[in-house]
């Protein structure tokens, strides 16, 4: 009687161990809910009766075409999905950097101009500013879509880094700038040597989430039509109705883009922190 | 020839004004200390001699140059004055060594390694050039921000609350090794403190200030035996003011009938037969159980309010029956009385603290 009664949370601790979790009491909470997840998923998927044909997916990857291996549509995609994202994501940077420092420097008018941006970018959608920015300027200026997507996502998310430098910057103590002024350091001596490497260690995991939430974020350039990752996967949906299989393989990669992104970061970060 | 130099300085928080005419000079090597209740402008007063602040009217000197005035204002990083911060505002991302080094940053740290090992020996510190801040007890830090300071060799120390984040029982000791430190280096400080204990330890001169204005400057004998105001009376010190009246011989008569003796803040304002106010430090009173003790002084019967027993003393509140005045004793503590007790209370005065009387 006792070893059926006690078989499951054996096999629970040398799994909970495995996995190095086990001084977490509520693992085995987690662990139930993965469980169920997975259940639901595969009760839904044969609920359905589907007809999975993951055999007609790598083509759109890479097909091979005269004997030479080139790019299907899906790698083409995400190439521009990668592009996009980086050029948004420098793009971020600097105009987070600008608008931080407007609002913290004693000048009313860039003050204002900066918590003016800040508040409209952060309180409007991004779906709208999109259609504002390319219906409207694009038009205008005879911007091209794809200029006009960076752009967006780049006003979009500075917004976000702005605030995020903003809060590094005050998060270190002001009388560390004093004693840095006090022992004769000159501004640009104080930024480098106390301000950026106290603030830097708390900035990078709000940095490092939202460049994974630009990549992601950046499938929306889809309804101005921009040829990236998503666009991509709509068309082929389109073409081919494998909308289960497109839909998962798109998912995994974007899943393979952004979580080394985010373990790279956070060893970085690691790093900063044993230093101190 | 004095190192420092404040004269009339005004400054102004938005709309309010913190310093109303701040003016002392403190000379080479001097130890200084500002005292004042917190909120007193003592603080400010540090932030304007490093530059941290500007002054709205009046001006500094540090060695005979005008380093802030109304119109002028010299860098804080191009002052020479070192300033230890109330948190001691450690780097938390560098080494003891580093921090001590860190005003140094221009010329190479190796060149320096000499004069960083006697620093730390100075301080106390030799072990400890490896860690990091975080890792050290509040005693430590406090000496690895002064010895950061030092380090510069400023011409003027600025000692912010300095041990206001340390141990009560630690005060005592640690304010000695301060004192030996700066002492040793013929350091010129200004130290402020709401603690007058602290000051007492460590100061030559001091002052207190009081909503912006400073009410005396003098050395500490002179800031405990005569106090020019009753702020000043009551803020460095215990005691007690009883009300009482000038009389033509220079005796003052009151509750606890005639007071004789040296008049040290002789107020030319006084005359016989105007209303004064005498301060009665804890020592100046004696209690005995009754009144046959010394008939050849006066003594009045008193209620104990209130004791404190502080150990070797025990500090007394009584209330004067005749005239429900407050005043307080400090007692050998083997003389032992509880609350409700009624004593015979003597003073016995060598100088009297006489201040105007207030207009009722």
């Amino acid at each position: 009687m006792i070893f059926p009664a006690r078989l499951p949370t054996t096999l629970f601790s040398v799994l909970a161990s495995a996995l190095t979790l086990r001084r977490h009491p509520l693992t085995v909470l987690v662990l139930l809910l993965y469980l169920l997840l997975a259940w639901l998923l595969y009760n839904g998927i044969s609920g359905i009766e589907y007809q999975w044909r993951w055999g007609r997916i790598p083509r759109y990857f890479f097909i091979q075409r005269d004997g030479e291996w080139v790019s299907g549509v899906l790698t083409k995609g995400l190439l521009v999905t990668l592009q996009l994202s980086f050029l948004a994501g420098v793009a971020a940077l600097g105009i987070g950097f600008l608008a931080a420092s407007m609002r913290l420097l004693p000048l009313t008018a860039g003050r204002l101009i900066a918590t003016g941006y800040v508040q409209f970018m952060r309180c409007t959608p991004l779906l709208v500013q999109l259609y504002l920015l390319y219906f409207m300027f694009g038009t205008v200026f005879g911007m091209p879509r794809f200029s006009a997507g960076v752009l967006a996502l780049a006003l979009f998310e500075g917004a976000f880094v702005a605030e995020i430098f903003r809060a590094g910057y005050l998060a270190v103590p002001q009388t560390q700038v004093d004693a840095a002024c006090a022992l004769g350091l000159k501004r640009f001596a104080r930024w480098r040597l106390v301000i950026v490497p106290q603030a830097l260690p708390l900035i990078l995991p709000p940095l490092a989430n939202l460049f994974v939430s630009i990549i992601k974020h950046s499938s929306i350039v889809t309804i101005i039509a921009i040829a990236d990752l998503t666009d991509a996967a709509r068309n082929v949906v389109a073409e081919t109705f494998l909308a289960f299989e497109i839909w998962l393989s798109i998912g995994v990669v974007y899943v393979a883009i952004c979580f080394p992104l985010a373990w790279l970061v956070r060893q970085w970060e690691l790093h900063l922190r044993q230093k101190r | 020839m004095s190192l420092l130099h404040l004269d009339s300085v005004v400054h102004n928080y938005g709309e309010r004004r913190t310093l109303n005419g701040v003016s002392f000079e403190l000379q080479q090597g001097q130890i200084g200390c500002l005292m004042g209740p917190s909120g007193s402008g003592k603080t400010t007063v540090l932030l304007c001699i490093a530059g941290l602040e500007h002054i709205h009217s009046g001006n500094i000197a540090l060695k005979q140059q005008y380093i802030s005035s109304a119109t002028q204002h010299v860098a804080p990083e191009k002052r020479r004055v070192g300033m230890v911060f109330q948190d001691f505002a450690l780097f938390p991302h560098l080494s003891v060594g580093d921090n001590i080094l860190f005003g140094l940053r221009r010329t190479a740290h190796n060149s320096w390694q000499r004069q960083l090992a006697e620093m730390l020996e100075l301080c106390g510190l030799e072990t400890l050039a490896e860690v990091f801040p975080h890792e050290l007890s509040g005693g430590e830090q406090q000496r690895v921000a002064l010895a950061r300071a030092l380090m510069t060799d400023p011409d003027l120390l600025l000692l912010d609350e300095p041990f206001s984040r340390l141990d009560a029982t630690l005060h005592e000791k640690l304010s000695r090794q301060v004192r030996d430190i700066l002492k040793a280096r013929k350091q010129t400080v200004l130290m402020v403190t709401h603690n007058q204990n602290e000051a007492f330890l460590i100061a030559d001169v001091g002052g207190v200030i009081n909503e912006g204005a400073i009410c005396q400057w003098d050395d500490m004998d002179g800031l405990y035996h005569r106090p020019r105001c009753t702020f000043v009376a009551g803020f460095v010190g215990d005691g007690a003011l009883l009300a009482g009246r000038m009389q033509a011989d220079g005796a003052v008569e009151g509750a606890l009938g005639r007071l004789v003796g040296e008049s040290v803040a002789s107020n030319p304002l006084i005359t016989a037969g105007d209303p004064v106010q005498v301060l009665l430090r804890p020592d100046d009173v004696v209690l005995s159980a009754d009144a046959t003790g010394a008939a050849d002084t006066p003594c009045a019967p008193a209620i104990v309010e209130q004791r404190a027993f502080r150990g070797a003393t025990t500090l007394y509140s009584l209330r004067l029956t005749a005239s429900d005045e407050k005043i307080i004793s400090i007692c050998p503590s083997h003389v032992n009385y509880l609350p409700g007790d009624r004593v015979d209370v003597r003073a016995q005065v060598r100088h009297l603290i006489l201040f105007p009387a207030l207009e009722t």
